[in-house]
C-alpha cells in the first residue's frame, strides 16, 4: 500500500496572485506560493498543500501573510475540474512594526485546468479561497498556476 | 481514527479562538450617509450622525453632525480616517484663516501598539503681526478586548494640541479622547464632558 502511494504521487509547486472579494477592504492584492504532494493516480486526486499568501495593504504598512496547511481533492482525469480545499491557517497582521498573529480555518472552491505532458502536468486554476474565525469571514480570488512532477 | 477527529476539533476550536479575520476584515470606523449613532452617559445624550457628503479642498468627506457641532471626516488613499480642521484668529471683528486641511485622525487597520501622530503649522499675517497656529495629534492603539456585545473592541489614545501664538498671548487646548472601536459599527465608547459615554443605539 505504502510503495502504492509512493509510486503514484506528484510533487508539485504552485504560485499565483489574490485579490480580496469579500471582506478585507484595507488589502490592495497579494501573491501566493505553495508545494503540494499529491496522489494523482485515482480518478479523484487529492493531496496536501502548504501555502503562503502574502497581502499587501492599501495602507503602504500593512501587510497580511497568511500561511496554511490544507487538503484538496479534483478530478485527475478530466481537462477542467471542479477543485475543493480546506484547511487550516496561520495569519499575521503588521502595521509598521506592529503585529498580530491568530489562526483560521480556510477554505475554498475553483476549477482548474490538467495540462498533461507525460510525467509532468501543467495546472492552471481560478480559485475563490475564503478563511474565518467562525465569527467573520473573507475571501480572496485566487489564479494559480502549478506544475506537478509525478514521482 | 479517534484521534484525528479530536485534533481536527481541536484545531477548529483554536480557529474559534482568536477573532483575527474579524479584526482584519472588520471596519472600525465606518462611513456612509445616513448612519447614525446614540451614546448616553449619565443624564446626557450624543447623538451622531453621518449627513451629506461635501467637497473641501478638493476632498471628498462626510459632514458628520454630533449634537450641532459639525466635523468633517474623510477616508485617506491609504484607507484611513483624516479630519478636516480649520483655525480661525478674529481680530478687529474679522476671521483670519491661520491653518486649513486635513489631519490624519486615525490610522486603519487598527493593530495592537501601532502608533500615529499627524500636524498642521502656518502662519498668517494680521495687522502687521504674525499670527501662528498648529494643530498636532497622535494616537495609540493600546489593545484590544472581546466585548460580548460588539466583538474585538479596540481602546485608541488621542491626543489633540492646537495652539495659537500672538505677539501678545499663546492660546493652546489641549484634548485627550479615550476611544473605543467596534468592527463595522465604529465609536461604541469615550470619554466625554459627562464621563463615559455608551453606545445606546446605531442605525441607518
Amino acid at each position: 500500500m505504502i510503495l502504492f502511494i509512493l509510486i503514484s504521487i506528484s510533487l508539485g509547486i504552485e504560485g499565483g496572485y489574490s485579490l480580496p472579494a469579500s471582506g478585507f477592504r484595507n488589502i490592495d492584492g497579494g501573491v501566493s506560493w505553495a508545494v503540494n504532494l499529491k496522489n494523482v493516480d485515482g480518478i479523484i486526486a487529492y493531496g496536501i498543500n502548504l501555502n503562503t499568501v502574502f497581502n499587501t495593504g492599501k495602507n503602504p504598512g500593512y501587510t497580511l501573510n497568511k500561511t496554511g496547511l490544507k487538503f484538496l481533492l479534483y478530478h485527475s482525469r478530466w481537462r477542467i475540474s471542479p477543485v475543493l480545499e480546506s484547511g487550516f491557517s496561520y495569519i499575521k497582521r503588521s502595521l509598521h512594526n506592529h503585529k498580530e498573529v491568530g489562526y483560521g480555518f480556510q477554505y475554498g472552491i475553483g476549477f482548474l485546468i490538467n495540462f498533461n505532458f507525460e510525467s509532468i502536468r501543467i495546472i492552471p486554476g481560478f480559485y475563490y479561497e475564503g478563511v474565518t474565525d467562525f465569527k467573520a469571514q473573507g475571501g480572496f480570488i485566487q489564479f494559480r498556476l502549478g506544475i506537478d512532477y509525478e514521482i | 481514527m479517534k484521534f484525528k477527529i479530536l485534533l481536527f476539533l481541536l484545531l477548529l476550536i483554536f480557529c474559534g479562538n482568536n477573532h483575527i479575520i474579524e479584526r482584519g476584515a472588520g471596519n472600525y470606523f465606518p462611513l456612509r450617509e445616513n448612519l447614525w449613532w446614540q451614546y448616553v452617559s449619565d443624564g446626557d445624550t450624543i447623538f451622531v450622525e453621518v449627513e451629506t457628503r461635501d467637497t473641501i479642498l478638493e476632498q471628498e468627506c462626510y459632514l458628520v453632525d454630533r449634537n450641532g457641532e459639525v466635523n468633517y471626516y474623510t477616508k485617506t488613499d491609504n484607507g484611513s480616517i483624516a479630519q478636516y480642521v480649520k483655525q480661525v484668529y478674529n481680530f478687529g471683528g474679522d476671521d483670519y484663516t491661520i491653518i486649513e486641511g486635513y489631519v490624519l485622525r486615525l490610522e486603519l487597520p487598527l493593530i495592537t501598539g501601532n502608533t500615529f501622530q499627524d500636524s498642521l503649522l502656518d502662519s498668517v499675517q494680521v495687522a502687521d503681526q504674525w499670527i501662528w497656529g498648529s494643530y498636532k495629534i497622535q494616537g495609540k492603539v493600546c489593545g484590544y478586548q472581546g466585548d460580548s456585545l460588539y466583538g474585538d473592541v479596540y481602546k485608541v489614545e488621542t491626543q489633540i494640541f492646537a495652539v495659537i501664538i500672538t505677539p501678545d498671548t499663546i492660546i493652546s487646548d489641549t484634548t485627550d479622547l479615550i476611544e473605543y472601536y467596534a468592527a463595522d459599527i465604529g465609536l461604541v465608547r469615550f470619554n466625554g464632558v459627562a464621563g463615559e459615554y455608551q453606545l445606546a443605539e446605531y442605525g441607518e
